[in-house]
């Protein structure tokens, strides 16, 4: 097997906490997506019978054609990487795992002779236990029971697998998703030692934005998830500070009006005088401290909690800034102003947009983060947001697998290279 | 060129190992008129990175988002002189998947790998019906380079340039 062959034949998988980003390197510079769920399918009812369903679990794009009452999706929906930490007996989960990673692999495995499997870049959250890591290589090693669809895998953290995409060897990542957000920093490797985890993430905002639609009369939209994060994505905003956009917005309530049409739908929404609130769900990502959010704790919004998941302890409250400088202090202090030189933002909640009239209280996320910072005493920040930051992980995984030798074998110890399935 | 073309990857095979550092590789190997900027170059809007090397140091992987075709061709006519070839890499998705494969005159309905011989290059072109994508890879040595094979190939699978549609009014077009 030459080094040619794996070249033709990386293929990247970026278990996020929400979506499921997968591909081959020949898909050039961006990956299919799917959400990362599965839905297990009531096989004794007497419809399943007579369509003659026969999957135990349904995934990818065609999942929605199997949905059945909202009361069976509670019961049967499946999203196995919510907190980006699998339970060790969480069966459901991982077979739901097991699924996606076959209708990846199958979805783009070429028939012909020559294939003799796939060499996978498999990336997960930073906190993932080792058992995580022992469980994937078993389903990997499932995936060749019928045809060989994994030569060789490896598995990467993915906040490492966006430092390779961007080719910066030392430096912060802050990866936020749909669940919740890690801080790494990395000098060549990651520092274990120094990471910090959120409990917060895409999802959080998403619950703010649904109080937010309750409160401007849209309760009965509120509980449909897809719909309250397209409106979170298109309305909401990230205030440069919060006091002065409210102050701002209040003062000129027809720039911030909010209003938005749902394509393909009657439906309208206009937050009218609730306008203002768009501001308050990019700051409920970087900073839910501030005592304007204790009206809705009160009224009975879930406050980010501290939890702890495996051996890892996820923080509710922390704002950005301050993970961020917990995370860099656990490192060497000659290090520490080498890691505040990069900080590179990826993940899907970072897309924040600013509308061209109100660049003057409305932030990207890069210029959040760099004035949070600075007004903790941090100099000299560089602060980025990744190329399309929700690829950058699985474009990660790709230059990965192409860079790593076919005969740099996987190692327990180091927990990089090739581990040999077929 | 009616639409920006989509971006392609460029595999490239040295004839020796790569001496300089990666932010080097660029000054040393593309045409005069690019404006360099360690792993990233430009030209008028065409875009061309550095992907990355692979750990021989004697093969490189890069990523083109192009405004014009002769300036893959141009680049692929400068680096061709280091290399022993260079493998070239398309991918197409949505419609534009299905017209391409509509031009080369191949099935679009079912996953499949198809061998094609285009302008005297042989392409390996695979459908992917369910994802609506089609991926397209050829290599060239400096036989094909020289004979213009890839601004050819190029032309097939994005479209010539159109001339505009004044041109055509007034009787301009070539």
């Amino acid at each position: 097997m030459s080094e040619e062959y794996k070249r033709e034949h990386v293929f990247g998988i970026d278990y996020g906490t929400s979506d499921f980003k997968y591909g081959p390197i020949t898909l050039g510079e961006t990956p299919e997506v799917v959400e990362n769920r599965g839905y297990f399918v009531d096989k004794e009812s007497l419809m399943s019978r007579l369509m003659d369903i026969r999957r135990e679990i349904i995934v990818g794009k065609e999942l929605p054609l199997f949905l059945e009452s909202r009361k069976s999706l509670a019961e049967r929906m499946v999203y196995p990487m919510k907190n980006g930490v699998i339970g060790k007996d969480d069966w459901r989960a991982w077979r739901v795992v097991e699924e996606l990673t076959r209708y990846a692999l199958e979805s783009f495995a070429p028939r012909d002779e020559e294939f003799d499997g796939f060499y996978l870049v498999a990336s997960v959250s930073m906190v993932a236990p080792r058992y995580m890591y022992e469980k994937f290589f078993e389903i990997f090693k499932k995936m060749n029971e019928e045809r060989t669809l994994v030569k060789a895998a490896t598995i990467i953290p993915q906040p490492l697998a966006v430092a390779i995409a961007h080719k910066i060897p030392t430096c912060v990542v802050v990866e936020s998703g749909h669940g919740n957000s890690q801080i790494c920093p990395i000098s060549m490797y990651p520092i274990r030692d120094a990471v910090l985890a959120l409990n917060r993430g895409g999802g959080s905002a998403n619950t703010l934005m649904a109080e937010i639609l309750k409160d401007a009369g849209y309760g009965d939209l509120a509980k449909e998830e897809s719909l309250v994060r397209r409106v979170k994505e298109e309305l909401g905003l990230l205030p440069r500070d919060l006091d002065s956009a409210i102050d701002y917005a209040k003062a000129n309530p027809e720039k911030v009006h909010g209003r938005l049409k749902i394509p393909g739908t009657r439906i309208v929404i206009d937050l009218g005088e609730h306008s203002w609130t768009r501001f308050l769900v990019g700051e409920y990502v970087f900073n839910p401290n501030h005592e304007i959010f204790q009206s809705y704790f009160a009224r009975g919004m879930p406050k980010p909690s501290d939890i702890k998941i495996g051996d890892t302890f996820f923080y509710g409250m922390m704002d950005m800034a301050d993970a961020i400088i917990e995370s860099v202090e656990k490192c060497p202090i000659e290090l520490q102003p080498h890691l505040y030189s990069k900080i590179l933002l990826s993940g899907g909640n970072f897309g924040w947009r600013v509308p061209e009239d109100l660049k003057e209280v409305a932030v990207t996320s890069d210029l959040k983060l760099s004035s949070m910072l600075h007004e903790k005493g941090i100099e000299d920040v560089e602060v980025r947001i990744t190329e399309e930051p929700r690829f950058s992980v699985w474009r990660g995984c790709i230059v990965y697998g192409y860079a790593v030798p076919i005969d740099y074998e996987w190692n327990w110890n180091r927990m990089e290279g090739w581990l040999y399935l077929a | 060129m009616n639409n920006p073309v989509n971006k392609l990857r460029l595999v490239c095979k040295l004839r020796d190992r790569a001496e300089v550092r990666d932010e080097e590789l660029f000054s040393k190997l593309l045409p005069e008129g690019w404006r360099v900027e360690g792993r990233i170059a430009e030209l008028d809007g065409s875009i061309v990175k550095l992907l990355g090397l692979n750990p021989s140091r004697d093969e490189f992987m890069l990523s083109l988002s192009l405004k014009k075709s002769k300036h893959l061709e141009d680049l692929v006519r400068s680096i061709i002189r280091d290399c022993w070839y260079i493998d070239i890499y398309y991918n197409f998705r949505g419609d534009e998947a299905r017209k391409v494969a509509e031009a080369l005159g191949v099935m679009f309905e079912e996953k499949r790998v198809f061998e094609i011989k285009l302008s005297g290059v042989d392409l390996k072109v695979s459908a992917y019906p369910s994802h609506k994508a089609l991926t397209i890879s050829y290599r060239v040595g400096w036989a094909e380079v020289s004979r213009g094979a890839v601004l050819k190939v190029h032309e097939k699978l994005c479209g010539a340039p159109k001339s505009s549609i004044l041109s055509r009014i007034m009787g301009w077009g070539r």
